[in-house]
């Protein structure tokens, strides 16, 4: 094969954004939401059951340069836990999970960048905006964020119980 | 992108990529020390936050409050919502909403610029205040009154609403026209799932 190299991680790309978006949309999103007129109606939804008390607060929180500082590393985990529950085989289309991961590792190693002149390598982030690198950070997210509603879920049990 | 939420018995939790939405029910400090926690557990990935009875949310402000009525007693606490602009981008640029690039279509712009805002506007009188919001933007931008005020016929139209009996029974009336456009904006996204 001689294409060139890009040429080969676009349909490699493809072909795994097309595996992993459907699994990931069917885990994470209860709801698709896409603006914040669904996040409206929700939280009025939310109110309208009673859930809203008058001391209730909201957060917003935003991640800050995500697509710039995230750590390779945490990422691949997260892959991999989300990749080794999706596909119990161990494998997809007969290509052994173990070897997609090494090539995404391969692919986050060899991230370039020509700025002023000077030649870069990204260490942590990427420059890449595709739907896979969205898919991959969403993933990123996805695992990382599980703590967190654990630990709501916690502190409104007991809330709950007071109140009931 | 794609907005997630878990709606379970005590709080609300929603994420669209790399803002999130969450309702707290302890005090301000513990939230703050929960968020240094969060912080603190990665450090690749910072949240920048904002704790309030009135915050923003995407394209959205979400207010929870009571008011004070005319004759002095606090209301019970009512959830406002309402569009709202960004700061950064200029003031009064024309709401470019929605993926489709070139070429734009203005009539289409208008329209779903009133769409979003009854979706988002939780009562007639800040929509009224959108709606005001909206024509200024178009007016700024050079579009002539009258292709405004055509857009704003033909939008009532499109849900059955009669534009005169509107601006007669406006309260009553924009409940009606909330549920309809809730109904379409469903079927909007029922249709773009199916692709």
């Amino acid at each position: 094969m001689n294409e060139p190299l890009s040429t080969q991680w676009n349909q490699f790309s493809r072909w795994l954004y097309h595996h992993l978006h459907p699994i990931y949309h069917q885990q994470a999103c209860k709801t698709t939401f896409m603006k914040g007129s669904d996040a409206v109606q929700a939280i009025q939804q939310y109110q309208q059951q009673g859930y809203l008390k008058s001391s209730t607060l909201f957060v917003t929180l935003h991640i800050q340069h995500l697509l710039s500082m995230f750590d390779h590393d945490q990422l691949i985990i997260a892959l991999k836990k989300f990749l080794d529950q999706a596909f119990p085989s161990n494998e997809i289309e007969n290509i052994p999970i173990p070897i997609i991961l090494e090539l995404i590792r391969m692919m986050f190693n060899h991230q370039y960048l020509i700025y002023n002149g000077k030649l870069y390598q990204h260490k942590h982030g990427s420059s890449d905006r595709s739907s896979l690198m969205v898919l991959f950070v969403n993933i990123l997210l996805f695992d990382w964020e599980q703590e967190w509603i654990d630990q709501l879920k916690e502190k409104n049990e007991i809330y709950g119980r007071f109140i009931f | 992108m794609n907005i997630h939420f878990i709606f379970l018995l005590y709080f609300f939790f929603s994420r669209c990529f790399d803002d999130i939405l969450i309702t707290w029910n302890e005090s301000k400090d513990d939230a703050q020390s929960w968020i240094e926690k969060i912080n603190m557990k990665h450090r690749s990935i910072q949240v920048q936050s904002c704790i309030s009875t009135d915050v923003d949310y995407l394209d959205a402000n979400i207010s929870w409050n009571n008011d004070y009525s005319d004759d002095g007693h606090k209301n019970a606490y009512q959830l406002e919502t309402s569009v709202c602009h960004q700061s950064k981008s200029e003031p009064y640029a024309l709401p470019y909403i929605g993926s489709d690039p070139l070429p734009m279509i203005y009539s289409r712009l208008f329209r779903s610029a009133l769409i979003r805002a009854v979706l988002t506007c939780s009562d007639v009188y800040q929509f009224e205040l959108e709606r005001q919001y909206i024509e200024s933007s178009f007016t700024l931008n050079r579009f002539s009154s009258r292709f405004i005020h055509l857009r704003i016929i033909l939008f009532f139209r499109e849900f059955g609403i009669d534009t005169l009996y509107f601006y007669r029974h406006r309260s009553t009336v924009y409940d009606e026209l909330r549920h309809r456009l809730i109904a379409h904006d469903r079927k909007q996204r029922e249709k773009n799932f199916s692709i």
